[in-house]
């Protein structure tokens, strides 16, 4: 079988000269044979393809690291010369491999910062012993809240003691409600059982089982550790920003950490967590669940009326879900319930703190 | 291909590309992108270079891009160090001197230091790009360096300071021939014999009618510049004769613009490839030339040393 004759260009790469050839492919050599001259060959090695796996190029092949080239139009010649010449030029290919990895090698740093940490600190969260949970929340308490306008009053302790023995009564926390003197609607709780309820959300509370359900809700969260493991995932986050940054005084973290105690958020799982646990405690003291109920709608009545500056709202969103949740699991409580507290002390309690 | 029209000796380049491979390479291009984080970027950039000078056709021979992604890569590396360095310098000043007198320092060392990262940008990705482009084997270079470029610009830009701007078609006119005169290809030179005197009128014309007109009007005197700079290039004697017109340069640069922000550049390949072909069409070469006895330059042995030659000189292409 006779080799195809191809006609092309020969460049030397000494000058522009373009020199019309006809080329035949044998194994080794490419045989060039130019209009005018002596025919000459090519080792096939040292052509190297840089143009022509396009329909719209002629095919092209720098000459060993060129300027020189040799230039087909007819890109048949691709599927009969030796399969080598078919193949781009690698050198000018980027490092795709590598780039490839080192992006995934940036986006597992970036998802391990954002995610992987936080989630293995809250983790390591639940093993922190109670008693130094109690501490963190004492020194947060007396860092942040001392300063807060606590009232006192018998009366109102005597509801709010009441409610905790009857929601808790094995809590292994101290658990410890205050009420504060701030026309705020909020509440939560630290580390280690410290409860605030501010004035704002208390007058607007109507019912002893209303209470209850807001101190059960607020209860979980401390024997949940949501606060506490809250607090290990924003920490982790800080702390690796300080370890970067070469401020690694861990202490500091810890501060600024609860310095943002107030904006705290804890996750939606958790609060739903706190919300199932919350009911399930009510309803084995004997409470009847409608509490949670009345709770929720007043709460997202509140929420109407005032929709700025609603600190608790907005922390303790008025879901569909969250509401559907509530009431399937209060439809299962059967009976009257046990009230909290006489009418008596309930009223005495409601006077206190206007 | 050779086209020859009627009355004189008149020939053009043509564009063989199409807008859809264009779209293709840019798809991959976009995709790679993001999945390496924007590095691959430099190697896609060059990839759309490479298909647009091999569809650039001049009498039967195709142009040829040479340029790597790493190379742009390290010209983007450089020229991020001497921002930083730039910034970290005028910080050190604004410390050093310290008050009100420290923020001053600190912004005008800022425009300083920018004012000389200009000159050696427009040099760097000049030289680069003819050092990387070939025909029929043969590059084209620049043949400057930064150290005569350097005093040269800053000499007219004082020029132009003094002036309070009126100086701008000649220090643009100037530049354009120190540039062009040290153009080659192979080892033939560009001439260029213009004076930016004849510009003048135009240049206060788009003075005048830049605001009432919305700034539309520099598209005319864009227009009117190329052409006449083109007009004024040479090549072993063959004049260029270019007929760029204000309107289209004005389509071309608003579709630009409308295609890449609507479309995040992906559909850019066919404004693109419209620009390529208007070019093609409308910069057009006066007579013959005898490219078969023009020999390569001396630049080639060092082309790819061009981007590392030296601390101060940038060099490579940065990605402009």
């Amino acid at each position: 079988m006779t080799p195809t004759v191809w006609t092309g260009q020969y460049y030397d790469g000494r000058s522009a000269a373009r020199h019309d050839v006809t080329v035949t492919f044998e194994e080794q050599y490419a045989c060039v044979r130019p209009a005018h001259g002596d025919p000459f060959p090519i080792p096939v090695a040292s052509l190297r393809l840089t143009a022509g796996l396009l329909e719209t190029e002629p095919v092209t092949w720098e000459i060993g690291s060129g300027p020189a080239r040799l230039v087909i139009a007819d890109r048949a010649v691709l599927a009969e010369a030796p399969p080598v010449l078919s193949r781009a030029l690698k050198a000018e290919r980027a490092p795709l491999p590598a780039l490839l990895g080192l992006s995934g090698a940036v986006a597992a740093a970036i998802l391990a910062f954002l995610w992987f940490l936080p989630a293995l600190a809250e983790k390591g969260a639940g093993f922190i012993p109670w008693s130094w949970e109690e501490r963190l929340g004492a020194t947060a308490s007396a860092l942040e809240f001392g300063k807060l306008d606590i009232c006192e009053d018998a009366a109102l302790r005597g509801v709010l003691d009441a409610a905790v023995n009857r929601l808790a009564p094995r809590s292994p926390y101290p658990i410890r409600v205050r009420l504060v003197s701030s026309p705020m609607v909020n509440a939560f709780a630290l580390p280690g059982g410290e409860i605030f309820i501010f004035a704002g959300l208390w007058n607007r509370i109507r019912t002893p089982e209303e209470l209850a359900a807001l101190l059960s809700h607020e209860i979980q969260h401390v024997e949940r550790r949501h606060a506490t493991k809250a607090i290990a995932r924003e920490l982790s986050t800080s702390a690796l920003i300080g370890l970067a940054v070469g401020d690694a005084t861990a202490a500091r973290s810890v501060m600024e950490t609860m310095g943002t105690l107030r904006a705290l958020r804890y996750r939606r799982d958790d609060e739903e967590d706190a919300d199932r646990r919350g009911l399930e405690a009510m309803m084995q003291a004997g409470i009847h669940p409608r509490g949670m109920v009345e709770l929720f709608e007043n709460l997202q009545q509140v929420a109407q009326d005032m929709p700025e500056g609603l600190v608790y709202v907005s922390t303790h969103p008025s879901t569909a879900a969250r509401a559907a949740l509530i009431r399937r699991e209060s439809a299962r409580f059967a009976g009257a319930g046990e009230p909290l507290v006489s009418e008596r002390m309930w009223r005495e309690a409601r006077a206190a703190c206007r | 291909m050779l086209f020859f029209l009627p009355g004189e000796n008149l020939r053009m380049a043509i564009f063989t590309g199409n807008a859809r491979d264009l779209f293709r390479i840019q798809l991959a291009n976009f995709l790679l992108t993001v999945a390496t984080l924007g590095v691959y970027s430099f190697w896609g950039r060059t990839r759309v270079r490479q298909y647009l000078y091999s569809h650039l056709e001049l009498d039967g021979d195709r142009f040829q891009y040479h340029g790597t992604g790493g190379e742009l890569l390290l010209g983007f590396v450089k020229m991020v160090a001497a921002v930083v360095l730039a910034f970290a310098g005028a910080t050190g000043l604004r410390l050093l001197i310290g008050g009100a007198l420290g923020e001053v320092a600190y912004t005008l060392s800022i425009y300083f230091a920018f004012a000389l990262l200009v000159p050696v940008a427009m040099l760097g990705s000049r030289r680069y790009r003819y050092s990387r482009t070939s025909l029929r084997g043969v590059r084209f270079g620049l043949y400057a360096t930064l150290r005569e470029f350097f005093p040269f610009y800053l000499k007219h830009l004082f020029l132009l300071v003094i002036t309070l701007g009126f100086y701008t078609p000649v220090f643009q006119v100037e530049l354009e021939r120190f540039l062009i005169q040290r153009t080659r290809y192979g080892d033939e030179p560009f001439h260029f014999d213009g004076t930016g005197s004849d510009l003048f009128s135009g240049f206060i014309l788009n003075a005048i009618l830049f605001w009432p007109t919305l700034t539309l009007s520099r598209f005319w005197w864009e227009a009117r510049k190329r052409n006449y700079i083109w007009t004024h290039t040479t090549f072993q004697g063959v004049r260029f004769r270019p007929s760029l017109d204000g309107p289209s340069l004005l389509v071309l640069t608003f579709l630009n613009v409308v295609l890449t922000v609507f479309t995040l550049g992906l559909l850019t390949p066919w404004i693109k490839v419209r620009a390529m072909h208007y070019y093609a069409e409308n910069i057009l070469l006066a007579g013959d030339l005898d490219l078969n006895l023009i020999a390569q330059g001396s630049n080639t042995a060092n082309a790819t040393g061009d981007a590392l030659s030296s601390l101060l000189d940038l060099g490579g292409d940065l990605g402009l």
